[in-house]
């Protein structure tokens, strides 16, 4: 059974007037890759800053190891040298005065540990990150990857047990940054060092985490694995920010047929529990472009374009005002201005209500 | 009598402008970490207070706030300590602008990683924020040294035979109607000043080369 490596309670941070964390209940458990994701300005970067110890919150509870390290009702602070964990920042403040050596060994040397095994540990990192041979070099002389690595390196070789990342990836290129994603996920599984990761990218965030934690202005949307955000988002923002093409939503009057209730969705209907839609009048329906079916039953929807893009196939179709994005797979072939009837796959929609955003089935 | 004059000019510039630069560089420190809040512009404002006074006005001010002993403060009238203080308060405003300036190319960041990897305050302020911010530094200490050269208005009422300076001789000889006396101990200002500009400079240049620089 892992335990709570990180503990979050109550915890808010105000600037002013702007709160940056409202009121934020969080637990990591050991072993945990968490994403924290969201729009600029939702206080992910806050949040990360305040487990480091880097930033003082307004109020509330962090425990790490189940030991507290801050409250603000009992004034305690635990010093971020003392907290035993690692960041990695976006710019990776690597000191541009030492060399790639002298950076890795910093934390080392205030250590005051013995020469010769500062010196082997620095090499031995440096292998890991095979970054050998450039421990002469500063880091202005290196590529953004290289100096990326360096900053990874100078985090690990202290061996602290939680891994903190704030938009390590984003400072690189595209080609670049997919490759650092599997080799920070190797880094992850090999250490087993808890990590929090700040992103604002979702395919970050799939494809690395175990688990993601949706934050907007200062709130958490919802904490789940990177399966359940995508396939049963618990509000209308986390559906929207979590689609990639677009998710579809449709407005859709409840009708009721011999005591069953359905749900009209871009002429699709949808049969649903009247459990769930108890006396509302309309709820909105959101399905991924990926859950439509080609079906000689379903309603006929015009092509408007047809994107194809190798693996998949993007179309977008047309039916009175009702306008859908479809994800076909690399085979499918249309062309606009042809014919299509769809329906959508079984189960696979998500109903929210139309005031709150709140998920309802 | 001008060779003491030179030694005193000597070491009261380069001393002044070891701690005025140094305090410009800590003052730089604490309004660029807390930019934005109140102490920060009042850091801000204060530290260029100086530069609106007059030097002889400050120099009478001293006069009198240091003529008798104050608690554990000695009376510091006559000695070269007074000649030091009003120096680098006076000059104070020009390196904590160039010591902010400096401060401002150094991403907080950067300190923050220090601190992660268990430095204190006086590891950071050595390893990290001094070696980043020397240029600034350095720039600091030049203008305080070329401007405390060539004082005088500001310590013309401080100094005694004792601690006489260059700038209050050659200003005794323009009285006496001693005007080559003058003249020639203004040449040596000129080349004592160029001389320290120079060292300085070279001294910059060799380590700009070794990719330290900053």
């Amino acid at each position: 059974m892992p335990g709570e490596k990180i503990k979050i309670t109550n915890l808010y941070k105000k600037w002013g007037d702007v709160t940056a964390i409202d009121n934020m209940n969080l637990t990591i458990e050991e072993g945990d890759f968490i994403t924290l994701l969201g729009p600029s300005g939702c206080g992910k970067t806050t949040t990360l800053r305040s487990i480091a110890g880097l930033e003082d919150p307004s109020g509330g509870q962090i425990y790490l190891n189940e030991k507290l390290v801050f409250s603000k009702k009992e004034e305690i602070v635990v010093t971020p040298a003392k907290r035993n964990l690692g960041l990695v920042f976006q710019s990776y403040a690597l000191w541009p005065h030492m060399t790639v050596f002298e950076n890795i060994a910093f934390g080392l040397k205030i250590k005051k540990l013995p020469k010769q095994e500062v010196r082997n540990k620095v090499l031995s990192v440096l292998e890991d990150m095979k970054l050998k041979g450039y421990e002469g070099r500063y880091p202005q002389e290196l590529s953004g990857g290289q100096q990326q690595r360096i900053a990874i390196a100078r985090m690990i070789v202290n061996r602290p047990d939680i891994y903190l990342m704030d938009e390590p990836l984003s400072n690189l290129d595209a080609k670049l940054r997919v490759d650092m994603r599997s080799e920070l996920k190797e880094l992850h599984q090999r250490s087993g060092a808890t990590t929090v990761y700040v992103t604002h990218d979702q395919v970050e965030a799939m494809t690395m985490s175990t688990k993601i934690c949706i934050m907007k202005d200062g709130v958490i949307q919802q904490v789940g694995s990177p399966e359940e955000v995508y396939h049963r988002p618990a509000n209308l923002f986390v559906a929207e920010f979590i689609s990639n093409p677009r998710m579809n939503f449709f407005d859709g009057p409840v009708l009721s047929e011999s005591g069953r209730k359905f749900v009209n969705a871009g002429g699709i209907k949808l049969r649903i529990d009247p459990e769930v839609i108890r006396d509302k009048k309309a709820v909105k329906v959101a399905i991924r472009p990926e859950d439509f079916i080609l079906t000689d039953s379903g309603i006929e929807y015009e092509v408007t374009s047809y994107l194809p893009a190798g693996s998949s196939n993007l179309v977008y179709a047309q039916n009175g005002n009702d306008k859908i994005a479809i994800m076909f797979d690399g085979s499918y072939r249309v062309n606009a201005g042809e014919k299509i009837k769809i329906n959508v796959k079984e189960e696979l929609f998500n109903l929210y209500d139309i005031e709150t955003g709140n998920r309802l089935f | 009598m001008m060779l003491s004059g030179a030694w005193n000019s000597i070491k009261l510039a380069l001393v002044s402008a070891f701690f005025t630069s140094i305090l410009g560089i800590l003052i730089g420190y604490s309004i660029v970490r807390d930019r934005g809040k109140l102490l920060s512009k009042m850091n801000d404002a204060l530290s260029f207070a100086p530069y609106i006074f007059p030097g002889i006005a400050f120099g009478a001010i001293y006069l009198t706030m240091f003529a008798k002993a104050h608690g554990p403060i000695p009376a510091l009238y006559g000695t070269f300590t007074i000649l030091v203080l009003v120096s680098v308060a006076k000059h104070v405003p020009y390196s904590s602008r160039t010591g902010t300036a400096a401060m401002m190319e150094v991403n907080k960041e950067l300190e923050e990683a220090a601190e992660l990897q268990g430095a204190g305050f006086l590891k950071r302020f050595s390893k990290i924020i001094f070696p980043l911010t020397k240029s600034g530094l350095i720039a600091g200490f030049m203008l305080s040294f070329i401007t405390v050269m060539r004082e005088l208005s500001l310590i013309v009422l401080l100094v005694t035979p004792k601690t006489k300076v260059l700038t209050t001789l050659i200003y005794d000889y323009a009285e006496r109607g001693f005007h080559q006396f003058g003249d020639a101990i203004t040449m040596l200002v000129v080349i004592i000043t160029l001389t320290v500009t120079i060292i300085i400079r070279r001294f910059q240049k060799t380590d700009l080369s070794k990719g330290i620089g900053g």
